[in-house]
This record gives C-alpha cells, sequence and structure tokens, in this order.
C-alpha cells in the first residue's frame, strides 16, 4: 500500500513539473514575442491555456484522490496541500499569458512594442516562474528567496513601465490606446509574478512546514 | 529442524513404549498362568488334605474366606456336589466331561485353561481325584492379556509423557548444540572452522563461492570504475535513464550542462534535471523505442540530443541513453558559412547585373558611338572589380584550407614593407595622405606573398579609411622572439562595438560608403588568416574619430 502510494507523491510531483513547464513555455514565446516579434507561436500559447487547465483538474482530481485514499501525514499532507494551492497559482499564470497573447495578437501596440522595460520585465517574470517551479523541482529553498528578490524587481520595473507609458500618453494623447494595451500587459506580467510568488511560498511551506515571509 | 527432529524422536519413543508394553504383556501373561497353576495346584492339595473325608461343609468354610477362587466338589457320576460360586447345585450340569476332570479321573490330576461355561469367563481349572472318587476342582479366573495390558496403561502413559519432556530437552539440547555453531559459522573464513567432518563439504563449496563471489565483484568494481572514469572525464554529456524515465546514471559533464547544482541525481526522475517539453517528448518517443535527435538551447549554447533505446533482452525498450553534444561553435561556423555563401553570391551579381545591363544597352544599339568609350569603361571597371573579388575568395579558401601549397621562404619584412609602401605612394598621394615606413630588416620564415597581402591590405585600408591630410606609419622591428608590424593611422576609427567584427568575411564598418571607397570587404579577413597561417597573433586599437593601430605579432623563428 505505503509503495502504491509513494508511486502516486510521485506521479504528482511529475505532473506539478509538467504543469510548470508548460506555464514556462508560453511565458517564453511571449518573451520571444516582445523580444524579436515573431507571432508564429502565438496561437499555441493560446492553445497551451486549455492544456494547462486540463492539467489543473487532471492534479486536483489526484490529489483528492490521495487524501482521501492514502490519508497522509506530515509531510506528505503538506505536499499534497501545497500542490492544490500551487496548481491554482499556475492556472493563474497560464490564463494570464494567454492574455497576453491575445492583446499581441491585435497588433496594437505598434513602436512602443520593442520597449526595453516591458522586455525587462518579461524577461524577469519569466526567470521568477523558472526559479519558482525550480525551487519546487529542487526542493531548494534558496531559490525561494530568489524568488522573493525578483519580484522586487518586477514591481519596482512595473513602476517605471507606468512612470513612462504616463510621459509618453502625455507627449502623444494618440498613442493612449498602444499605451493602455502595454500597461495591461504590464500588469499581466506583474501578476504572473505574483502567482510565481505565491508558489514559492508554497513550496517553502511544504519544505519547512511554515510560512515564509509575505505567505 | 526442531520440530521435525521433536517429531522422529517423540515417534520413536512412543512406538518404543508401545512396544515394550505389548511385549511385556505377552511375556507375562505365560508367566502369570504358571504362577496361577502353582498356586491352584498347592490349594488344591492343601484343601484335599483339610478335607479328608469331610464333607461340603469345609469347603463352603474355605470359600467364604477366599472368593475368588472357585471350588467345586464333583462327584463320581459328575454330579457337583458343591461349587463355591454358584448357589444352586442342582442346576449345574453334569461336570464329568470337563477336560480337567476326565485327566483328572486318569491321571489323578489335571488341569485346562478355558472360558468358564458356568461363570462365564477365562479360568485356569485345576482338578485333583480325591480317594473316594470324588473330584476336587480349584479355578480362578484370569484376567486375559488385553486386560492387563489395560491395567498399567496410566503408568504407560505417565511414562511416555516422561519421556516425551525429556525428548523436548534432549532435541533443543542436541539441535542448540549442531546449529549453534553453524550459525556462528565465519562465511568469509569457512575453511578455519572447524566442527563436524560432515559439514566440510558444505564448507568447502562456500569456499569456493565466496572466492567466486569476490572475483565477480572485483571484476565488477573494476568495470563500474571503468565506466565511471570514462564517463567522467568525456566532453559529451551522458545519462542513462530506466524505463520510467528515471535516470540511472549521469555524467558530472551533463550535470554541467543542464545547470545543475552538484548533486546525487540518480533514481530522480529526468523531469527533475530538465522539464523542456521537447525532450519530455522524445524521451516519451525513445521509451517506445524511436532513435531521436534534437537541438536544445540551453543557457544560451545549443547542444544537439541524442537518444537512443536500450534493449537488453527481448524487444522490450529497458531505458534510454541520452548523449548531448556541444554544437554552438558548429552552429556559429555554418551560420558563418551560410552568411558567407549569401554575401558571396551578392557580391559576385552586383558588378554582373552592372556589366550586363551596359551590355544589354549597347547591343541595342541605343548607344551612340560617342558614347560608347565611357560605357565600355564602365564595364571594364566592374569586371575588374568581379576579378579582384575573385582572386580575393580564392587567396581566402586557400587560407581556408590551410593546405601545403604555400612554399615557405625566409622574408626580409622590412623588404617587403618598403616595396608595399613604394606600391601605396601613388593611392596615398591621391588621397593627400602622408605615408611613411621605418623598418629595421626582420626576417621572417613564410610565404612571401601571404606576407605581402597582409601588408598591402593593412596600408591600404590605413590610407583609404582615413582623411585629407591624415598620416599612416607603418613599422616593422623586432622585439625578442617576434617581428612587430604596426601600422598607425590617424583617420577616421571604428566604432567601438564593431570592432570584433571587422574580421569578419565581408563586413563593413560603414556600408553606404563602401561603393565609393571600393574593395571586397574581405581585406581584413584575408589578413586574420594570413597572420593564422605564420603562428602569429594581430591586434587592432582604434578610436572612433582619432585613428586606428594594428599590431601584428609574427614569430621570427619556425
Amino acid at each position: 500500500m505505503r509503495n502504491k502510494f509513494d508511486e502516486q507523491l510521485e506521479l504528482l510531483n511529475r505532473e506539478l513539473i509538467e504543469m510548470g513547464a508548460l506555464c514556462e513555455r508560453s511565458l517564453k514565446i511571449i518573451v520571444e514575442e516582445l523580444l524579436n516579434g515573431d507571432m508564429t507561436h502565438n496561437e499555441e500559447v493560446i492553445q497551451a491555456e486549455s492544456a494547462i487547465d486540463q492539467k489543473e483538474r487532471d492534479i486536483e482530481q489526484l490529489c483528492l484522490k490521495l487524501l482521501l485514499q492514502q490519508q497522509p501525514v506530515a509531510r506528505d499532507l503538506r505536499q499534497i496541500s501545497a500542490a492544490l494551492k500551487m496548481i491554482t497559482d499556475m492556472e493563474r499564470i497560464g490564463d494570464q499569458t494567454q492574455d497576453i497573447a491575445e492583446i499581441l495578437n491585435y497588433g496594437t501596440l505598434g513602436a512602443l512594442y520593442h520597449d526595453h522595460v516591458l522586455v525587462q520585465m518579461a524577461k524577469a517574470t519569466m526567470q521568477m516562474v523558472t526559479s519558482s517551479v525550480d525551487a519546487y523541482v529542487r526542493k531548494d529553498v534558496a531559490l525561494v528567496e530568489e524568488v522573493m528578490r525578483q519580484d522586487d524587481e518586477v514591481d519596482s520595473l512595473f513602476l517605471r513601465e507606468r512612470e513612462e507609458l504616463t510621459a509618453v500618453i502625455a507627449a502623444d494623447p494618440q498613442s493612449g490606446e498602444m499605451a493602455l494595451d502595454q500597461l495591461m500587459i504590464a500588469k499581466y506580467f506583474e501578476r504572473i509574478g505574483d502567482h510565481a510568488v505565491n508558489i514559492a511560498n508554497w513550496v517553502y511551506f511544504s519544505i519547512t512546514g511554515n510560512h515564509g515571509r509575505d505567505a | 529442524m526442531k520440530k521435525r527432529l521433536f517429531q522422529s524422536m517423540s515417534l520413536l519413543s512412543i512406538l518404543a513404549i508401545a512396544l515394550t508394553t505389548l511385549m511385556q504383556g505377552v511375556f507375562f501373561s505365560g508367566e502369570l498362568y504358571d504362577a496361577m497353576k502353582h498356586q491352584l495346584i498347592h490349594e488344591a492339595v492343601c484343601m484335599a488334605e483339610a478335607m479328608d473325608g469331610k464333607d461340603s461343609s469345609y469347603l463352603e468354610k474355605v470359600s467364604q474366606q477366599n472368593l475368588e477362587t472357585r471350588i467345586t466338589l464333583i462327584d463320581e457320576d459328575g454330579t457337583v456336589l458343591f461349587d463355591s460360586q454358584v448357589e444352586n447345585q442342582t442346576q449345574i450340569e453334569n461336570h464329568n466331561e470337563r477336560p480337567e476332570v476326565v485327566e483328572a479321573r486318569e491321571n489323578g490330576s489335571g488341569d485346562d485353561v478355558r472360558d468358564s461355561v458356568t461363570v462365564g469367563k477365562k479360568t485356569v481349572y485345576y482338578a485333583l481325584l480325591l480317594d473316594d472318587g470324588q473330584v476336587l476342582r480349584v479355578a480362578h479366573p484370569m484376567d486375559n492379556l488385553w486386560q492387563n495390558i489395560l491395567n498399567t496403561l496410566p503408568q504407560v502413559f505417565l511414562f511416555a509423557a516422561v519421556l516425551l519432556v525429556l525428548a523436548l530437552l534432549l532435541v533443543r539440547w542436541l539441535v542448540q548444540k549442531i546449529v549453534v555453531p553453524i550459525n556462528m559459522l565465519d562465511l568469509e573464513q569457512p575453511l578455519d572452522t572447524h566442527m563436524y567432518d560432515e559439514l566440510s563439504p558444505l564448507l568447502h563449496r562456500i569456499s569456493r563461492q565466496n572466492t567466486q563471489i569476490q572475483n565477480q565483484l572485483k571484476e565488477l568494481e573494476e568495470r563500474q570504475q571503468e565506466f565511471a572514469t570514462l564517463t567522467r572525464n568525456m566532453d559529451e554529456g551522458l545519462v542513462i535513464v530506466n524505463g520510467e524515465g528515471y535516470i540511472l546514471s549521469i555524467n558530472k559533464r551533463a550535470v554541467e550542462i543542464f545547470g545543475l547544482s552538484d548533486d546525487d541525481y540518480t533514481d530522480r526522475h529526468i523531469l527533475v534535471v530538465n522539464r523542456n517539453m521537447e525532450l519530455q517528448q522524445m524521451i516519451e518517443e525513445g521509451l517506445q523505442g524511436h532513435q531521436r535527435e534534437m537541438v536544445m538551447e540551453l543557457d544560451g549554447r545549443s547542444y544537439q540530443i541524442m537518444s537512443n533505446p536500450i534493449y537488453v533482452s527481448g524487444n522490450d525498450v529497458q531505458g534510454l541513453v541520452l548523449l548531448l553534444l556541444d554544437v554552438t561553435e558548429k552552429q556559429q561556423q555554418e551560420q558563418l558559412r551560410r552568411e558567407f555563401t549569401a554575401n558571396v553570391s551578392h557580391e559576385l551579381r552586383t558588378p554582373l547585373t552592372a556589366i550586363s545591363g551596359y551590355a544589354e544597352i549597347m547591343a541595342q544599339g541605343l548607344v551612340p558611338a560617342e558614347n560608347m568609350k565611357p560605357f565600355a569603361e564602365k564595364i571594364y571597371k566592374e569586371a575588374n572589380r568581379m576579378i579582384t573579388l575573385i582572386a580575393d575568395i580564392i587567396q581566402l579558401s586557400q587560407l581556408d584550407e590551410n593546405s601545403g601549397q604555400f612554399t615557405r621562404e625566409p622574408v626580409i619584412m622590412g623588404d617587403l614593407l618598403d616595396e608595399v609602401v613604394q606600391r601605396l605612394q601613388p593611392l596615398a598621394q591621391q588621397k593627400s595622405v602622408t605615408l611613411t615606413a621605418y623598418v629595421e630588416p626582420v626576417t621572417v620564415p613564410g610565404v612571401r606573398q601571404v606576407l605581402q597581402e597582409i601588408l598591402y591590405n593593412l596600408c591600404e585600408n590605413a590610407i583609404k579609411y582615413n582623411r585629407e591630410g591624415g598620416s599612416v606609419k607603418a613599422s616593422v622591428v623586432q622585439i625578442g622572439q617576434h617581428a612587430v608590424i604596426k601600422i598607425v593611422d590617424n583617420g577616421i576609427g571604428i566604432p567601438l562595438e564593431e570592432q570584433p567584427r571587422v574580421f569578419e568575411r565581408f563586413y563593413r564598418v560603414d556600408k553606404s560608403h563602401s561603393r565609393i571607397i571600393g574593395g571586397t570587404g574581405l581585406g581584413l579577413s584575408i589578413v586574420k588568416h594570413g597572420v593564422q597561417l605564420h603562428h602569429g597573433e594581430i591586434e587592432l586599437e582604434s578610436q572612433p574619430g582619432r585613428g586606428t593601430t594594428v599590431t601584428v605579432y609574427l614569430p621570427v623563428a619556425e
């Protein structure tokens, strides 16, 4: 019985990593799009969202099954409950990535497109998601701290972007629509960063049993 | 062992007890009969003596004391006159036919053993003929054999129980005695322990097996060591996963490639190492038995990953070997080659288009006779450009191949530079650039033609990318084991970010000016390759607007 339980825990572990990988890939595509305007994979991001949703349901079912049938305790229980929370955050990341992809699809961003603050934000956010998934994979508390640090960076980048866009609108009211779209994208990135922080916190919880800061 | 030993032991004891009891019964019953007969004879004789003519009243008296012995007095005609155990004598049948009575009448006494008709028990009879013709018969019932055995049964049982307990203790002690030394056996050195001779074949076998196992272990360890050393030192990443995707072995290089911390990754799932979805898909397909290859970007470098399914026996895939090769340089070179080909075709087509265009106009007779000359000049100029270009490309490809076509000889660099400067003086004057040379007679072993090309290209560039009234100072001196060639100009210089790329083929700093200045964009590339051919080094130092200094170091000895 114990053996089967371990097997299922391992399956949960793998499914979680795969879900994280799906989110990472979507984000990576978005970053590439922002970097060099290559929109060929945009559709993939929009499709990946439903795959991420499906993964969330699968993992959720697996977790509930494990909780009901195996009645885990201590560390195992923490791992499973943390997984239940983490998939919610990952699912939100998938949604928001898809939202960004849709805005990019309108093609209204034009000249502002290659704005370097936004690209920097995108890269930093992707790094955060990667770090948080890495923290889970390697059960590394140091990486959790890293994610926290990166979140501060993303937050300050968001503020900078906001200021710059305000200046853009003030200088040229015509570009208001683009600026708004871009602000939305920036906001989405900022939110994705927050979800990455949540994931990192749940990783911290599942390893140590208590909540880190900001939990 | 204890149980089985105890079982057989107790079976044996019980069997022994049973047999003994039986034998005893049989033996004793014979003894008993004899003893009883003697007693009966004695009794009968005593009673006959005592009776002596008296009637049966004496017998009655005797029989009241001794109930067990049946006393019968039989008359001459067989009628029973007295019987101690039958109340009514008249009902008793005639006893004259009884064997012991018959015998007594013949011999004076007789005996018999049989079931009594009257009393209904197995009885021992003894009959004695009295003087008056009457017969006195004494009888005693005899317990039969089974009865005898039955009587002793409680004792037998008690005895058996005691014996069983004893057997149990004995077995326990025995087993302890046998087994403990075996359990204490030193399996490493079985021959050193001397216990029972019966065990020595086993000990020998164990010892033989020990050596065999040790040899195999050693061999296995050596192989493992060999494999580990091989994989640790190889330049490629190597990962072996089992049928479920768990890592069986991962070498140091692979850990580095995947950017992992120094940890033991055996028995972890491959997903933990890298969660790239294409890689996962490749592994999944690999585990279904398909050989796959892919190129993956990791940390800014490109890796070619090859997966090979492992079949141990049969058709089931038992695992997967992943080989990771760093192909960054290869890919970069591929990229360069592609760019070069594209550039070459472009550079060749431009003059050809011009030539073909002018020629076409001329062929159609659209050019008046007096304009023929400038047209022809243009065609000639473009054709020349193409020739230079092709010559450059050929030279570059020769340098690329680095083949032994070049004949090496001692070249006096000072003379060579003087020569080049002489040749370039007209160009310098045309551009109003002062070209001066300072030379020492340094001799370098090398290919004259290539060295000349190096100097020419460098000086030409220094003149071409200069400004009016600028200067170019060329010098050759010997410093230590190197001939140092320095071309210093105070021309337009090269922007910092462009500096690393100027040695690339067809690369030009100022794309718009290139047409006016001319040149193929291959000059510095040829220089670089030429210097490499002579095992030298080239340094470029430049400040935009201030000038450029190119320094070439060539070894003076082979």
